[in-house]
Order: C-alpha cells, then structure tokens, then sequence
C-alpha cells in the first residue's frame, strides 16, 4: 500500500475528500514530528510505541581500507510494535 | 523520554494543527492507524510519504537452546513488523546531532607508543644524576688552584672586556639549557687532574674576570656572580669555554707562557670537548637501565640471602634479643653487607639444593636447640624444611609475627600495591596480610590513592 492508496482509503473511512485527508495526514505527520523531535514518546495502544533513540559513536573500519572513521551519535526515530499486532503478524 | 503521548493527546494536537473539531480529529487518528494495519494484513507494507515506512519483514527460522534444559529447539520463522523512518523525517529529528560527520582516526597512533616516548625522558634524568656528583668532586680541586692562580696572574688584566661580552652568552646558555652543564664540567675536571699545566690554563680567564670585574663597574651582575668563587658551579664551565676564544684573542694582545700553554691544550681539548659528552650519554643510559635492572634482582636475591643468613643466624646463636624484624633502614644497610657474603649464602643455597647434608645438620641443630633452650621463635615449616630441600630459601614465611604497636603511617600512593608497602616497610612482600590484619581491611583488593594506612611494628610471635 502506498501513500496514494492510504491516502484514499482514509478519506473514504473518514467521509472526507483525499485533498483534505492528505491535508490532515500531513498536519498529523507534522504534529507526529514535533512531539518525537521533543524528545516525547508517542503510545497508541493496539499499534505501538514511536519514540526517539539515540545510536552512539562507535569506530568503524572500511573492510577495504582499512581506514578508521569515528561514526557520530545520531538520533533515530524507532518503532516498536505492541504485543498484540506483533502477534498478528507472527 | 519527557512524556508519554496517547490517543487522546495526539488527537487533540491534530485539532489544534489542522483546525478541525476533536471529534473529527479523533476519529482521523484512529483510522490513521487502523488503516495502517488493515494494509499491512493487506500486502505487508504501508508507505506514509512523510513518515516512513511499515513493513513486515520475513525472520528466517533459527535453531536455539533452552536456556534452563540445555535442550535444542527450532524457533520457527515469524513475520516482524519494522518501521524504516523517511528521511525527512529522519532529518528532523537528528537535528541535534546534525553537525556531527564521521571523523577519520589515525590508528598510527596508540597508548604503546605515549609509554615509550616517556621511558627514554625518565632514564636520561636517572643518567645525569652520577654526572653531577661528579660535578661536586670536581669542584673543589679548582677552588684550591683558582686563589694562587688569580695573585699570579695579575699582569693579564689587559683581557678586554670584548671577552666578558662573549662570555656573557655562554653563562646565558648555561642558565637556560642546564642540560649541558653536566656533560661539560666533568671533562674540565678530568682535564685538570690530568696534567698541572692545564690546570693553571683553566684557571687564568677566571682571574682575568676577577680583576676586570674589580677594575670595571660597569659590567653586568651576571658577569660579577660568574667570576666570584662562590658560584662554583658556573666558573668551571666559563673558564673552559673562554679558553679556546683566549687563543684566538691573546697572540694579538701579547705572548706569554700561558699562551702557549693554550695552544698546547688546543689539539687536546677540542675533541675532547665535542666528542666526549655525546658518547657519555649513551654509555651512561645503558648502563643505568641495566644497572636498574640488575640492581632489582640483586635487591630481591639480597633480602633472600638475608631472610637465610638470619634464619640460620638464629640456628646457631641463642640469642633472643636479635629477632628477624625487618626494618627498612636495617634492610637498606645490611644490603651491601648481603652482597659480601653472597658467596657463603650462594653456597647454603647450593647446599640446600644437592647436599642435604647441611640442611639436616641445620635442621637437627634447630631442633636439639629448641629442646633444649626452648627458644621462643616458632619455625612452622621445620618438617617442610626436612622434607624438601629448597624450603630453606622460604624461611621468611615460616616465621610467625605479631603486630607490636604502630610503626608508621603510611598514605598510598598511585601505583601502590599492599604487597610493594610490605616490601617497602619490612622487606618482604608476602607480608602484607599483616597491614591487612592490622588495619582491619575489609577490602584488601581496594585500596585507594590517598589512603591513609598505618603500619605494624612486627615482632617474632613468642
């Protein structure tokens, strides 16, 4: 399914035109972002947990160099799934 | 994690974001989700443009072991729902971290090479230390000889002060790199021993500075510290580097005996001074670090011999009042005493080892003295000692000792172990668990930099 389809499918689950569901998709999405960049966990329950986790540095080799580089810390948003949907799709 | 955001929450944001009514909003939330799952049942992937992606991946099945049983079972291969983030989203939420980029590391460099970098600093301060008693020794010998030389030499007061200007560099140089003073000086010094009449050559530029620095006011402090005798240590260095200046300078000025007595040092001295201090520095470095380390076995085998040497002291005399307790000045002293008898204690060893000859005898002389005169050292390992000849070099373990008052504090240092304090204080490191008892350590393995421990006086237990 991609965006074109759900896009569909939740306007016409919602009773609203696709422009005002992508409209609201993205305002959600948007809203979505602001909260994980706040560093906020987003809980929905029967779906899941999204939240924001943070890789270390860590050194990595070039396996044909063998040059040495300091990879960053970086922040990633994650998801995990809730136990129910997980077992759903086992 | 701030906060924890639910259904209702995120809800009621969307309806302040998108300006719709809450209800609408909540019921935008829930199908968002719901249809999330409904395609995910439908072909396993959902793509939000400005979201990401959720899949479900393929886990292949994988043998496991039971933990608890031991038993080998077949986890089965599972569907696995997993989010993969758009990279605008992606983005955004790294911001923090955005100015960060892989760094490349020089994997040339490693704590190896910081140790032996430092190594070769520790051991050319160690080798300069004999060079400047040498220094000391030297010293003197020019004193004696600088007082006739400067009444002698009165007549040269003609040296110009152009001379002391050139000096004046040198004394610099030998305040700011003092590096170089000891490899100098005791050249001069072995110069001057050498022959009598280069000892009165050395000495004549430190009268021509004396009476200068007398009949000239104007010169520099720096000038007047150098030549006075007080300062010993910098006069010898000024009079050897004047000298081959001198012999550049006097033919001009006039021609003495001391002149030529310059230009006979001249083929003599020069390569002495270049050459001689770079081949001593060397030498001296090698031999120190093989002196240290020799000078640590020597160390450990003389207490060794002294643990023996008292131990059959003991056997042999009945005394009580001359108990083993080792006490660092006692050990320190009777180390080159040690090294004296290291032939008789070299031999007792070899005796304990192929003839046990001599240690029945010793072991049959201690037991007839115990009975008879009852001595009050205990000896725990005397069967041992019969048993297996090369117990005699462990005697210090079979002595029994109790704490008798405190000796001395002591604060730990970095790098300080229990057993190097015992070495330290009595001479043997397998005596540490007396610190411990003593001290009532309950951790013996933590003992910390700074810590403050007090020390047993240590007495043969009665």
């Amino acid at each position: 399914m991609n965006n074109k389809e759900f896009i569909a499918k939740l306007a016409k689950k919602c009773g609203i035109t696709t422009a005002e569901a992508t409209a609201n998709v993205e305002s959600f999405v948007n809203v979505m972002t602001a909260r994980l960049k706040e560093n906020e966990q987003l809980n929905i329950s029967g779906f899941g947990v999204l939240e924001v986790k943070m890789r270390k540095e860590r050194l990595s080799v070039n396996p044909k160099t063998g040059q040495r580089f300091l990879i960053p810390p970086k922040l990633v948003p994650s998801f995990r799934p809730s136990s129910k949907l997980k077992d759903k799709f086992k | 994690m701030d906060a924890k955001l639910n259904h209702s929450d995120l809800s009621a944001l969307l309806a302040k974001e998108a300006k719709i009514s809450q209800a609408k909003a909540e019921l935008l939330t829930k199908a968002f989700f719901e249809i999330i799952i409904e395609g995910l049942e439908q072909d396993g992937s959902v793509k939000i443009n400005t979201l990401g992606t959720f899949k479900i991946t393929d886990v292949a099945s994988r043998s496991s072991v039971n933990v608890n049983t031991g038993e080998k079972f077949e986890i089965k291969g599972h569907g696995k729902l997993s989010f993969v983030p758009a990279d605008s989203l992606k983005d955004v939420i790294n911001q923090p971290f955005a100015m960060f980029e892989p760094v490349e590391v020089d994997d040339t460099y490693s704590e190896e090479q910081v140790a032996e970098e430092s190594e070769p600093i520790e051991t050319e301060t160690m080798a300069e230390q004999p060079v400047e008693q040498e220094i000391v020794t030297t010293v003197p010998v020019e004193i004696e000889e600088e007082i006739p030389a400067e009444s002698v030499v009165k007549e040269e007061a003609t040296a110009s002060v152009s001379i002391i200007e050139e000096e004046q560099p040198y004394e610099e140089c030998a305040g700011e790199t003092p590096q170089y003073e000891p490899r100098k000086e005791p050249v001069v010094g072995n110069i001057a021993e050498e022959t009598g009449i280069e000892e009165t050559v050395t000495t004549e530029p430190v009268g021509n500075l004396d009476d200068t620095a007398a009949e000239d006011s104007v010169e520099c402090v720096a000038v007047e510290e150098s030549a006075s005798i007080a300062e010993e240590t910098v006069t010898p260095k000024t009079s050897t580097e004047t000298v081959p200046e001198e012999t550049l300078e006097e033919p001009v000025v006039e021609k003495s005996v001391a002149e030529e007595a310059a230009l006979q040092e001249k083929p003599h001295r020069e390569p002495v001074l270049v050459t001689v201090p770079k081949k001593e520095k060397p030498v001296a470095t090698e031999t120190k670090k093989r002196k240290g380390k020799f000078g640590m076995y020597v160390a450990l085998f003389a207490v060794i011999v002294l643990v023996l040497a008292g131990g059959f002291y003991f056997i042999n005399s009945n005394n009580e009042s001359v108990p083993v307790v080792k006490e660092p000045v006692a050990v320190k002293v009777e180390q080159p005493l040690a090294s004296n008898t290291d032939a008789t204690a070299g031999a007792t060893i070899v005796a304990g080892n192929k003839e046990l000859a001599l240690d029945e005898e010793a072991i049959s002389n201690l037991s007839q003295k115990e009975a008879e005169t009852e001595q009050p050292y205990t000896f725990v390992m005397v069967n041992e000692l019969a048993e297996t000849p090369l117990a005699g070099i462990t005697v210090a373990d079979t002595m029994l000792y109790i704490a008798d008052g405190e000796f001395a504090k002591h604060i730990v240092t970095a790098d300080e172990t229990l057993t190097k304090i015992a070495f330290k204080y009595f001479g043997d490191k397998k005596l540490w668990p007396y610190i411990v008892k003593y001290n009532n350590l309950a951790k013996p393995n933590d003992l910390c930099k700074g810590m403050e421990i007090s020390i047993p006086r240590l007495k043969p237990a009665k």
